[in-house]
């Protein structure tokens, strides 16, 4: 295992266990803080960058998670958020959810990415989904579910931030996404640099 | 003993009780996962949810201190086609049956899964009551109606 040598602050919406130890697994050195952590109490610990966690519910209620993503994006932070952390960094951008007739949950849910032309088989777990016409012209939707062609990654066109809304941790699942986690660290590095 | 698993849009699903005794409501979904039953059940995400599953046999390779998503379990319910009576795994410590239990999961196991999903298909995610004590078809569809469901409630 690589040195855990890149701090970040992880926002504990409900998070998996098996997110936290593929962050450990890509050098992180993760400190976890509770959903109404503070924009300015995370900017203090001086991350090098903020993950935000899957978790239950409705996320349009979250209005707390979204005021501190707005303003960790406006600092620059780099952001990566999985499932509702994805919900939330999008209606931090600006855009809002809207709930799924019956949602996606299972271990076989077809994602296709939008800039490589690849697929992905995900784990996925969630009833709400983002709405791509509530977004602005700022932020690219880069992934979509085969199945109902709805939103399943975001990518901020100038900003350090993306997020999927499926699961590449799986546990249980497909590991054909665990590269996100990669991703993350090349996206902090390349920020840093 | 008995169990129901009671929907708002009045359907109503006998079958025999596993896990805790006791009653939940919560929204029904489905997953599709053919295996990963216990890394679902302690998915902080499931909260306010009675999960169904639509693979027809689980418990078969039981529970380990591993495998779990975080402290508990966080499923309001749990409904499958059948839990299997033969626990067979050399990372098992315990049955499917007995983590319920210790948790305080109510679960159903016998009922028509596949007819489940396609109501879910065609309805969406219905509000849903799952009891394991004796209670009439329209108590239960009353008590799936009565509860507040998943929307405008901070679950974090």
């Amino acid at each position: 295992m690589p040195a855990a040598d890149i701090p970040i602050v992880a926002y504990d919406f409900g998070i998996k266990y098996n997110i936290l130890r593929r962050l450990r697994q890509r050098g992180f050195r993760v400190e976890v803080v509770p959903a109404t952590t503070s924009a300015a109490e995370v900017m203090r610990r001086k991350p090098a960058g903020v993950f935000l966690s899957n978790g239950p519910g409705d996320p349009s209620v979250l209005d707390y998670a979204v005021r501190s993503v707005r303003e960790l994006v406006d600092h620059g932070l780099p952001i990566f958020g999985i499932c509702l952390g994805h919900q939330i960094l999008a209606m931090a951008l600006g855009g809002s959810t809207f709930k799924l007739k019956f949602g996606h949950r299972g271990a076989n849910q077809p994602v296709k990415d939008l800039e490589t032309g690849r697929v992905e088989i995900t784990s996925q777990n969630h009833g709400f989904a983002v709405d791509p016409n509530s977004l602005g012209a700022d932020v690219t939707v880069n992934r979509l579910n085969l199945n109902d062609q709805t939103v399943e990654g975001l990518r901020h066109k100038s900003k350090p931030v993306f997020c999927v809304q499926y699961h590449p941790e799986a546990s249980p699942g497909p590991h054909d996404s665990t590269v996100l986690f990669d991703e993350f660290r090349q996206l902090i590095e390349r920020h840093g640099s | 003993m008995n169990a129901i698993l009671a929907l708002e849009d009045g359907s109503v699903y006998r079958g025999e009780a596993f896990g805790a005794r006791g009653v939940a409501a919560g929204e029904v979904c489905f997953n599709t996962s053919m295996t990963g039953y216990q890394e679902i059940l302690t998915d902080p995400s499931y909260k306010g949810q009675i999960v169904a599953m639509t693979y027809p046999l689980i418990g078969n390779y039981g529970v380990n201190a591993e495998d779990v998503e975080s402290w508990r379990p966080h499923v309001a319910g749990f409904a499958i086609r059948e839990l299997s009576p033969v626990v067979s795994n050399w990372r098992a410590s315990t049955s499917l049956e007995d983590y319920m239990v210790r948790h305080g999961i109510p679960g159903i196991q016998g009922i028509d899964t596949r007819a489940l999903t396609c109501r879910l298909r065609v309805h969406g995610a219905l509000k849903g009551f799952i009891a394991t004590e004796p209670m009439s078809d329209a108590e239960a569809v009353e008590r799936a109606k009565a509860w507040h469901g998943l929307v405008g409630v901070d679950y974090v």
